[in-house]
Formats: structure tokens, C-alpha cells, sequence
């Protein structure tokens, strides 16, 4: 075993980790929870209620889903380069990532909005609010807690998600492990970024319970 | 200008390859300012009915018009408009359980635009009508249900609706939780000229806050009318039997000394004073009550009584007589049930 540990290029690899996950997480929940809204809106008996429509969405939803991971980054590779006029790199890699966790998140949010009492919402509309004033100031506030713990559920994802951004040059923890403690057979390194991803995964899912208990304290 | 006009409604549930005809033609007519009761048994329509009134359910066929307004031709967004004016209170109260005591209440000014500081000012002052003055930052989870029923009523309130709608709103509490949130809802009504639509299926809060009230059997009003007059008077089957409700066995009320069991039933001015006692002196006949009350509808006084009378036959019949002549109905006992044995 080396005795050295390459500490910078650790801490950068953290940097490159995080930095996927925030800005991963940050656009997966913007894009996801419209289309999560979208979903309870549309589906039977709901305020839109739209057949052909919610089937639709649903589908695009599950193929994305049902691609693994690993092979998706592979296949958008043209569409990254379309998006960020290059295809490698930390910053390209937060395509498939969001393409990857968006639906995924659109699934925790509609679940969660789902829950949202219809009596409630009913009473909404007795008031005389429109579909917009409802999803705005009934489901999601009703359904914060919910939509909270989507977010914590996605962004733990991500982690493991962004472990395989090495294979489009996307740096990061994961990427570090494999050309340490594969490549070169330092497992001390290995086991350095696994402890990493632990403390991040703990810290992220700590904050988020406390959060979401805070939130359901009140009620929602 | 009647309050509400229901003009031949029909509602028609379409699920999967089943068809229930909830409403099948239904013709309403509700003044300003009344309280206006609809009883029936569970699954009648009332809650259907109801919800046409701010078209929550869209009739099949039939139009509503409430405040002179022809709902059933607004588009979306007047129709919005319009349903702000309405007013509704559920059962199980609807409020928001992410909100405190003053956000719900703030809800239906918020989506009409009002501006914060008028809207906290609308809001103090009717938790005070409400009695809940000071449970402002409260959340709903920590309220008792006759609590939560005040924070709907006050939000059903905030925007001066002239009518305000109640889907069974008594019906998940106590009975006295329940006589509170009537008498609050009279006093309201009372105060500012409300015109309340209340569905229950239950007689006996008709009896405390109705004027009239309709009865409603297989998605068709079969009987409406004054509350006195439905009250004393039912002609249909079902509006006796839930008038029947609270009546004993037919083996408690056996003659226990060789009489004749009857029924008296009678409202206002004939329910007034000794009036049994009257009937007996002026036929030289006594009775006994077996079971029953002599209490009021609304404000009207109001007798149910099941007695046991003594006498020589012509004699209790003659006392009979006496007691309809007064307005009372009297329906006498025998081995097939009631019977109006005149
Ligand atoms: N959304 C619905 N879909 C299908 N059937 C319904 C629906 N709502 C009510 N019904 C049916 O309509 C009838 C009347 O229901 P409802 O108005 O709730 O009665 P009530 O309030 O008098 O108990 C019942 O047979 C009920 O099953
Ligand atoms: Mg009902």
C-alpha cells in the first residue's frame, strides 16, 4: 500500500462532487416539480383531468427512468454537446444528470402533491380559485413536507448518480475511487472518498429530517 | 328575486360503463335571508344537490341562479368571481393543515386580491364573530372540531357572501359542539342577513335552525314545505320515517292500563300551554304520556307526544276531536301501526 494520500486532489474531487449534486439537485427539483404537477393534474379525477395526456407525460417519465444511469450519460452525449457546445468535462455532466434525476423527482413530487386532501382542495375551488391559485397556494404549501423530503431522496441520488460522471471526464469522489483504487490499486484513497460520500450523504439526509420534521411539526 | 333558483336539475355520474342518476330533475327555490334545510337519507343527492348550487358539480341538465345570476352560462372566470360571493362549510371542515388560524381565514381574501393589512384586519374581526379571538398563529391540528368548524365558518365568511352553503357541518361533532356551531350560524344569519342552504340528515338540526325544508328521496325532492307544516303534517313515507326517528318501539307504547295509544303532533299556537290537560277536562277522559317532548322548531313551540288515553270510548274520541279542532294531528294505535282514525 502507498502511504501517501493525495489530499488536494481529494478536496477538489469533494468540490467537483458537490458541485453536481447542488447544481444537479437545484435544476432536477425546477424541472421535476412542474412536471410532478403536471402529473397530479392531469391524471383521473384530478382538477385537469386529461387521459391521453397524463399517459403521455407518464411514459416520457419512465423511459427516462428505466434507462440505467451509466448508459444514458452515454447516449446523450450529441445532446450534451448541443446544450454546453462540449460533451466532457464537470460542468457537461450536470446534463444527463438532470435528465436522469428530473423525472425520478417528478415521481417523489407527484406522490407527495398526491396526498394533498381533495377536500381541501375542493374547498379551494368553492372560494372561487383557479387551478394556478390552487397548485400555488394549496398543494404545494399542503404538500411542503413531501416535496421537501423528494429533494433530500433526489440530491442522495445524485451522489451516487455523479460517481459515474468520470467516464465523460466529470471528475469527482466517484471518478477519484476508480482511478486510485482501481487503476493504480491504492485502496487507502479508495477508502478515503467512500468515507466522503458518507459524511455527505449523512449531513444531506440529517438536515433535510430535521427540516421536514420542522415542517410537519405544524401540520403540513 | 328569489336567492336561489334550481331549475330542473339533473345530475348524471358516469363511471366506467355505470351510470347513477343522482339528481333526477330537481326544482328549488330559495328566498333571501332563510335558512333553508335539505334532509335525507345517505345517498339521497343532497351533497350533489348542493354542490350545483356553486357548480362544484356541473348539472347534466338544468340551470342554477343564485343572486339573480345564471351560473350555469358563466365561463370559468366569472364563474370564479361569482363563487367567491358563496360561501361553504363541509363536515369535515377543509382547512388547510399547513396555515395557522389567521392564514386560513386570510385564504379567500388572498385570492381576491386584498391587500395584506386590510386582509389582517378582516381576519381579527371575524375570529371575533367567530369567538376564536386570539387563536390566531393556532394551527389546525391543535383545535378541537367545533374549533375548526368556527375557522371554516369565519373563511366561508371573509369575502361577504349573501349565501352560505353547509354540507352536513355538524355532523362530525358532539351534540353540543353541535347545538353551539347552530346557534352560531343563526346568530350569523341573524346579524347579516345571510341565506344559508344547509344538507343534513338530521331532523333534529332542521328543527332548531330551518324556515323551510325540503326532503329528498332518490335524487328528487319529495316533499317541501314550512318546517311547522312538514313537521306536523308529512305526507311523504320518508319524511315520516325520519320524523320516526326518535319515536319509541312500537312494543313500548302497548296500553298499560286498557286505553287507547296515540300520537300527538303539534306546532305554534296549538302547542301552547296545558293543552292535554284541557283536552281531558273538557271530555272527562285522562291520559298518561308514555314518550315524547314538547319542545320547538326554530322558535315556534313544538309538541311530540305519545299518550295513553282513559276514558269511555265516544268519550276519548271526543277528546280527540278536541285536540284536531285545536290543530293538533292525533293518529291512533292499533295492531297495523299508526293510523289517522278519524
Ligand atoms: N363523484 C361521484 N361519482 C359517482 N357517483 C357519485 C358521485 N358523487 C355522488 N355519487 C352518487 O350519487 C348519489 C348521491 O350522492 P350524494 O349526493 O353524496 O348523497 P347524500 O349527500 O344525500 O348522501 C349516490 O348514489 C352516490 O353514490
Ligand atoms: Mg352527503
Amino acid at each position: 500500500m502507498h502511504a501517501d494520500i493525495v489530499w488536494p486532489e481529494i478536496w477538489q474531487a469533494t468540490g467537483a462532487t458537490l458541485y453536481m449534486v447542488g447544481v444537479g439537485t437545484l435544476l432536477s427539483t425546477l424541472i421535476g416539480l412542474p412536471i410532478g404537477i403536471l402529473l397530479v393534474l392531469f391524471s383521473p379525477n384530478h382538477l385537469l383531468a386529461n387521459r391521453p395526456v397524463y399517459q403521455a407525460l407518464s411514459l416520457i417519465v419512465n423511459v427516462l427512468r428505466s434507462v440505467p444511469f451509466i448508459i444514458l450519460m452515454i447516449a446523450l452525449i450529441p445532446f450534451t454537446e448541443w446544450v454546453m457546445g462540449t460533451s466532457i468535462g464537470t460542468t457537461a455532466a450536470i446534463v444527463p444528470l438532470v435528465v436522469g434525476a428530473a423525472p425520478f423527482y417528478a415521481r417523489l413530487a407527484e406522490t407527495a402533491l398526491r396526498e394533498v386532501d381533495p377536500g381541501v382542495i375542493e374547498a379551494a375551488q368553492a372560494m372561487g380559485a383557479s387551478t394556478w391559485q390552487i397548485v400555488w397556494w394549496v398543494l404545494l404549501p399542503e404538500a411542503r413536507a413531501g416535496v421537501l423530503s423528494g429533494i433530500v431522496i433526489t440530491a442522495v441520488a445524485l451522489v451516487s448518480y455523479s460517481a459515474m460522471a468520470g467516464v465523460i471526464g466529470g471528475g469527482g469522489l466517484g471518478d477519484l475511487a476508480v482511478r486510485y483504487g482501481y487503476d493504480r490499486f491504492q485502496t487507502d484513497v479508495m477508502l478515503v472518498t467512500i468515507v466522503v460520500m458518507m459524511v455527505l450523504v449523512q449531513v444531506m439526509q440529517g438536515i433535510g429530517d430535521w427540516w421536514v420534521a420542522r415542517l410537519s411539526r405544524r401540520g403540513g | 328575486m328569489s336567492a336561489i333558483e334550481l331549475e330542473s336539475i339533473h345530475k348524471v355520474y358516469q363511471t366506467g360503463r355505470q351510470s347513477v342518476h343522482a339528481l333526477r330533475g330537481v326544482t328549488l327555490r330559495v328566498e333571501e335571508g332563510q335558512v333553508y334545510g335539505i334532509i335525507g337519507q345517505s345517498g339521497a343527492g343532497k351533497s350533489t344537490l348542493l354542490r350545483c348550487i356553486n357548480l362544484l358539480e356541473r348539472p347534466t341538465e338544468g340551470t342554477v341562479t343564485v343572486a339573480g345570476k345564471r351560473l350555469t352560462d358563466l365561463p370559468a372566470r366569472a364563474l370564479q368571481r361569482e363563487r367567491a360571493r358563496i360561501g361553504m362549510i363541509f363536515q369535515h371542515f377543509h382547512l388547510l393543515q399547513s396555515a395557522t388560524v389567521a392564514d386560513n381565514v386570510a385564504f379567500p381574501l388572498r385570492l381576491a386580491g386584498v391587500a395584506r393589512r386590510q386582509a389582517r384586519a378582516r381576519v381579527g374581526e371575524l375570529l371575533e364573530l367567530v369567538g376564536l379571538g386570539g387563536y390566531e398563529h393556532k394551527y389546525p391540528t391543535q383545535l378541537s372540531g367545533g374549533q375548526k368548524q368556527r375557522v371554516a365558518i369565519a373563511r366561508a365568511l371573509a369575502n361577504h357572501p349573501s349565501v352560505l352553503l353547509c354540507d352536513e357541518a355538524t355532523s362530525a361533532l358532539d351534540p353540543n359542539t353541535t347545538r353551539a356551531i347552530l346557534d352560531l350560524l343563526l346568530d350569523i344569519q341573524r346579524r347579516l342577513g345571510l341565506t344559508i342552504v344547509m344538507v343534513t340528515h338530521e331532523m333534529a338540526v332542521v328543527q332548531r335552525v330551518c324556515d323551510r325544508v325540503a326532503v329528498m328521496d332518490h335524487g328528487q325532492v319529495v316533499e317541501e314545505g314550512p318546517l311547522t307544516e312538514v313537521f306536523v303534517s308529512p305526507r311523504h313515507e320518508v319524511t315520516r320515517s325520519l320524523l320516526e326517528a326518535d319515536d319509541p318501539e312500537p312494543d313500548q307504547v302497548r296500553p298499560r292500563s286498557g286505553g287507547t295509544v296515540a300520537r300527538i303532533v303539534c306546532a305554534g299556537a296549538a302547542a301552547e300551554g296545558p293543552f292535554l290537560k284541557e283536552a281531558a277536562a273538557h271530555t272527562s277522559t285522562q291520559f298518561t304520556i308514555l314518550h315524547g317532548k314538547v319542545d320547538s322548531v326554530k322558535d315556534q313551540p313544538y309538541a311530540r307526544l305519545t299518550v295513553e288515553w282513559l276514558g269511555e270510548p265516544a268519550h276519548v274520541q271526543g277528546a280527540f276531536q278536541w285536540l284536531r279542532e285545536r290543530g293538533c294531528r292525533v293518529d291512533v294505535r292499533d295492531e297495523e301501526g299508526w293510523r289517522d282514525a278519524r
